[in-house]
């Protein structure tokens, strides 16, 4: 791969472009991060400050007690264990059921491949809705099992026809001489396909994945036993505003707002996710087989 | 290669899930119609211990199961849970198990919108003995679907002792074509929101609590002079709080309950000529900047008061410990208390009644077991089972001498769990947990003041009056909000009335007026 | 453009002869298929009887199927609310000020980052764009109304440096959809970059080089490279918003309106919600879901017809 050199004067707008572009992003940037760090200062604040209000981007009055509490639930660890079980399995069923449709939807010219897209967009605007669900899922015998979390949505359209964007928009050339070498099509996706997307298959990983991780109407509706909430269902009713008088005022009593809980509890959800996201750009890297692909 | 292998044999095993998954669907749609016939073998009950006190046998009904099914409302006590305990194994309902001779269990809907698994779980068949509803429309549609038990002939039988929660006035509320359908669930806090003060500003700037609206008025003046603030903050950005906010003022009008008796008749206390007088106070306040000008955004008050940016506020008692450990914190200090609602020129005042229940304790149709149902619920009604479900076990958790319970706040803390099982608040019980957290001297100085009957609250199921209500509301919500601020011009209040009377106003009354004449 | 497909159906996958033949021609194809479809079928598909219910009076003790055909009474109910056309005005004025001004913004975002070469800060910027996406409403909703407090809010004492007068940005009616709009944008931006993001990345790294040789600058190669090289991505998630137009966005105007901008801001299930048909109405909700839908559905069928005639190939 040998770039020219380009000429003095496209080097200084391009580096001016870059310095501009930089410190736009970085601006942009910085305004986004912000309530982020409101609600990590409010966790890490002490509760009267809280209430008053005081907290803006540092915390005051240092402490950790929304912390302790919340960690001190062993439902919390139950609750933590469910939902990475839900979004591991679920992502990786996900992606196994979504990669696998994509490439046949993304064959230009297989018969009734528009009809059987159509199936799958018409389920982005119609739901039967919660009841006949609710009864199907029972009547699969999912109910009270975390796959009720996991099946019921566990193809997402919207995720299926990115994947197919991005299938048939890669070249042809190298599907066509694997055929030619008698490779089946399961190979054919695992072996050419989905190396050229990987990009995107991070991409829509992700977006299942935090989707299961957010899951929280199935938990509700189809989950009873305790011993199975997922972590957004515990925390959010440990924190949430409308519980009877004589229990808020019982955590206040036990030194933390519900204002402070509610931003550690947010803080415990969402790291996670942060943690993860650096794996995901390790594929948001440019060319790694295209340019072999070529030619 | 190895990592294609890999990827490979990842799809495999997604296939081998769905083809697991599409015979599941196969068999269970199979099974599906057996519902109505899974009838438990009766486990004929060895003890109906709770019957026994009633003294009654009815001889056409079996004998009560065993087994009961308790699906309440969220409660967050359920998350207090310590150790190995768990709300269907502690000490406290092996107690109760083994007091009343049923083998319960309880289980909890979630906190989000109750109401959507309510009726998945009536439309799934598999309902529980006893439940909780909460809302009165849901009440009164569940009512009307037949998808309820009718509780007089067990009440009469088997639950003597729902006296002791229920008056014949509450129970009449809950009737559906003249039968009862719920145990209404017992509010023992009868006032939540007062009227808050900073009494340190009071006594700096040498001002006297005032009592009537305009000593009120005055005294908000004279802190604008010298703190230049807005003496009075309110928050009322959430539907359906603008009472709870306006409640203390509105008062003074005679115009804070949605309905008020005029000439023997009831007459929304919104179309009111002192209901624009009620406005006009307000919008004067507004303009003088006594009232905060961003009432209509804010959803919370608490911070005012604790940076001394308003002194009054309207504010729910379980909130005011929050308010006074941070006062506590801060180097400034201060004080709060609550003050008496102003009085109006013809003597009215008042706050918000808060002991009406919307809460139903009910018994599904489709229930197995609605006669231990019926027991177990006398059961807890006991004075004895309220001791249990309120302290916990005797000389564990509490002590009893001479009929006295003492009860350390340590011991109290130790069962924070205890309120998931009782199925409505008696007084004592309630004054009990209050007084084990040290709150009732939060709760206790509302007590003094008038709470406002709402008439209707008594009234059962009027559909024109229900179904309307809440549109009703919200457009005088939305008016009496822009007429404060100006952003409607008060002269236009007639039409604002004439609107409310043609969107449904008038017939929601007159239908209501159908019930209170035959009352 | 190489990458791109001919459009022309292959020789060996043409359609000849009828569906039997077909599945046996390419029974491959259709086996991988299946797992989604199966799904499909058994988790929104069998439930979609469910809809009747818009139609019928639903008691949950006779069942869908038992409950009382009611025709058109509850659609008739929901259109006769007086403020049905104006909620309904309100929510598609929302919801197209938000495809005008909140879709390019991401693309936008993408396109810069894309052009970024430090790769470290890149990484950084894009972590931090994404993260209000995982904040709730209730919270950046409250954040957002401390921000623009006409008395203490940040935004207003800058306004008030500047020498002027305090704007009350959530009660003045001519203000309030644009704090929707910019609050929308400054959430949803970041995470709505990734896909455009991974699209670029797609793009084969010797046009750019073909396009420095043969001199093209860098506006020249984003122009004539990088867009038309996310053009599909972006048609498709086009259609998809044009499809949800009736939805402008529930949790967001809920926790941010108040009585005051009603008028503005009642969108249709925010009004729905408010008066409290959500409880146990599921037939009146479901006939205004089904409203939204059929909407919806035929926006996006008019939308893609227009996107495949001019030579797309649209979502389906």
């Amino acid at each position: 791969m040998q770039t020219q050199k380009p000429g003095i004067k496209a080097v200084r707008s391009d580096s001016v472009f870059q310095l501009l572009n930089a410190a736009f992003l970085s601006l942009i940037s910085v305004s986004m991060l912000l309530p982020f760090i409101h609600i990590a200062a409010k966790s890490l604040s002490d509760q009267s400050h809280v209430v008053a209000k005081d907290v803006w981007l540092w915390p005051k009055g240092l402490n950790f007690s929304s912390y302790d509490f919340v960690l001190s639930y062993k439902q919390f660890y139950v609750s933590f264990g469910n939902s990475l079980f839900i979004t591991v399995v679920g992502t990786l069923i996900s992606m196994a059921v979504t990669l696998l449709a994509a490439y046949p939807l993304s064959r230009n010219g297989l018969p009734y491949r528009r009809l059987m897209m159509l199936i799958f967009v018409i389920t982005m605007f119609f739901s039967g809705g919660l009841i006949p669900t609710y009864l199907i899922v029972k009547d699969v015998g999912l109910l009270n099992s975390l796959w009720s979390v996991i099946l019921p949505g566990a193809l997402a359209p919207f995720n299926l026809i990115l994947i197919r964007n991005f299938f048939s928009g890669l070249p042809e050339a190298m599907e066509e001489s694997a055929r030619m070498d008698g490779a089946s099509s399961l190979r054919i996706l695992a072996q050419i396909y989905v190396p050229l997307s990987m990009p995107a298959i991070a991409t829509i990983s992700m977006f299942y994945a935090v989707g299961y991780w957010n899951s929280f109407f199935q938990a509700m509706m189809y989950l009873t036993d305790r011993s199975l909430m997922p972590l957004q269902v515990f925390l959010l009713q440990l924190v949430s505003n409308d519980k009877p008088a004589d229990m808020v005022v019982n955590d206040v009593l036990s030194g933390v707002t519900p204002e402070s809980m509610r931003a550690a509890a947010i803080i415990c959800v969402v790291l996670p996710i942060l943690c993860v996201y650096p794996f995901i750009q390790r594929y948001f890297v440019k060319g790694i087989m295209l340019g072999a692909v070529k030619g | 290669m190895a990592k294609t292998k890999r990827r490979t044999k990842r799809t495999a095993v997604g296939i081998g899930v769905m083809v697991f998954m599409l015979l599941a669907a196969g068999c269970g749609g199979n099974d599906g119609g057996n519902k109505a016939a899974d009838k438990t073998e009766g486990q004929s009950s060895s003890a109906a211990t709770a019957s026994d006190k009633g003294g009654v046998k009815s001889t056409e009904q079996a004998k009560a199961l065993k087994d009961l099914k308790i699906t309440r409302l969220y409660h967050g006590a359920m998350e207090t849970f310590k150790g190995s305990d768990t709300i269907n194994s502690n000490r406290l309902i092996d107690k109760l198990r083994e007091e009343s001779g049923f083998n319960i269990q309880y289980e909890a809907l979630p906190l989000e919108n109750p109401s959507q698994k309510i009726s998945i779980i009536f439309a799934s068949g598999d309902v529980p003995d006893i439940m909780t509803i909460a809302g009165k429309s849901d009440y009164f549609k569940l009512a009307k679907q037949g998808a309820l038990e009718p509780l007089d002939d067990l009440i009469a039988k088997e639950m003597p002792n729902v006296s002791n929660m229920a008056g014949q006035e509450a129970l009449d509320a809950v009737k559906f074509d003249g039968k009862i359908y719920a145990i209404p669930y017992r509010q023992a806090q009868k006032v939540g929101n007062g009227l808050l003060a900073r009494t340190d500003v009071l006594k700096e700037l040498g001002l006297q609590e005032p009592g009537t609206l305009d000593e009120f008025y005055e005294t908000m003046k004279t802190i604008k002079e010298k703190k230049n603030i807005a003496p009075l903050s309110i928050a009322t950005s959430n539907p359906g709080y603008f009472f709870d906010g306006f409640t203390p003022f509105a008062a003074a009008f005679g115009v804070a309950t949605p309905t008020k008796i005029k000439d023997g008749k009831l007459v929304f206390s919104w179309v009111q000529p002192e209901y624009k007088e009620f406005l006009e106070t307000m919008k004067k306040w507004y303009d003088e900047g006594l009232l905060d000008q961003e009432f209509a955004i804010k959803k919370g008050t608490q911070d005012t008061l604790i940076n001394g940016t308003a002194v009054f506020t309207p504010m729910y008692w379980g909130s005011v410990p929050e308010i006074d450990n941070a006062l506590k914190d801060k180097k400034e200090g201060g004080t709060v208390g609550f003050i008496a609602p102003p009085v109006g020129k013809n003597g009215e005042s008042g706050l918000q009644d808060s002991s009406i229940s919307t809460t139903y304790i009910i018994i599904p149709k489709q229930a197995k077991n609605k006669l231990g149902a019926a027991q177990y619920l006398n059961f807890l009604y006991t004075p004895e089972t309220d001791e249990l479900v309120n302290y916990g076990i005797e000389g564990t958790d509490y002590t009893k001498k001479d009929g006295v319970i003492t009860q350390t706040p340590e011991q109290s803390a130790n069962i924070p769990w205890r309120s998931i099982y009782p199925l409505g608040d008696t007084d004592a019980g309630f004054a009990a947990r209050l007084k084990a957290k040290g709150l009732l001297p939060y709760y206790e100085p509302l007590l003094q003041y008038k709470k406002l009957r709402e008439e209707t609250n008594y009234a059962p199921s009027v559909e024109a009056y229900d179904a309307k209500f809440t549109e009703l509301r919200n457009y005088m919500e939305e008016n009496s909000m822009k007429f404060i601020m100006g952003k409607r011009s008060l002269s236009e209040f007639d039409d604002y009335v004439k609107d409310f009377n043609a969107k449904g106003g008038q017939e929601a009354i007159d239908a209501m007026n159908e019930w209170y004449k035959n009352k | 453009m190489a990458k791109t497909n001919t459009g022309l159906p292959r020789p060996d996958l043409a359609a000849t002869g009828g569906p039997l033949r077909a599945i046996r021609k390419h029974w491959d194809l259709y086996l991988m298929a299946l797992p989604a479809i199966a799904l499909i079928v058994i988790f929104k598909y069998l439930p979609m009887y469910g809809v009747i219910i818009a139609f019928k009076d639903y008691n949950p003790m006779q069942g869908m199927l038992d409950s009382e055909w009611v025709g058109f009474r509850f659609f008739r109910e929901l259109f006769l609310f007086d403020e049905f056309p104006q909620v309904v005005r309100n929510t598609v004025a929302i919801s197209l000020m938000k495809l005008a001004f909140g879709f390019p913004v991401p693309i936008i975002l993408a396109l810069l980052l894309n052009e970024m070469k430090y790769i470290r800060l890149k990484r950084t910027i894009q972590t931090m764009t994404y993260l209000p996406h995982f904040i709730s409403w209730v919270i950046i909703g409250g954040i957002a109304i401390d921000l623009l407090s006409p008395s203490s809010g940040m935004v207003n004492k800058a306004i008030e440096l500047l020498g002027f007068k305090p704007i009350f940005f959530l009660t003045e009616e001519g203000w309030f959809r644009w704090i929707l709009i910019a609050s929308d944008i400054w959430k949803e931006a970041g995470w709505g970059a990734i896909i455009f993001l991974a699209a670029l990345i797609g793009i084969n790294d010797e046009l750019y080089q073909a396009a420095t040789v043969d001199g093209a600058n860098r506006w020249r190669q984003i122009w004539h490279i990088s867009v038309p090289g996310l053009r599909a991505t972006i048609i498709v998630i086009l259609l998809l918003r044009i499809g949800n137009i009736l939805d402008a966005g529930f949790e967001q105007v809920l926790v941010m309106y108040n009585p005051t901008v009603y008028d503005v801001s009642d969108i249709i299930d925010t009004y729905v919600f408010r008066v409290g048909l959500g409880t146990m109405q599921f037939s009146l909700t479901a006939a205004a879901g089904l409203f939204k839908s059929i909407i919806g559905c035929i926006l996006l069928v008019l939308a893609n017809t227009l996107a495949r005639r001019m030579g797309e190939e649209g979502v389906y």
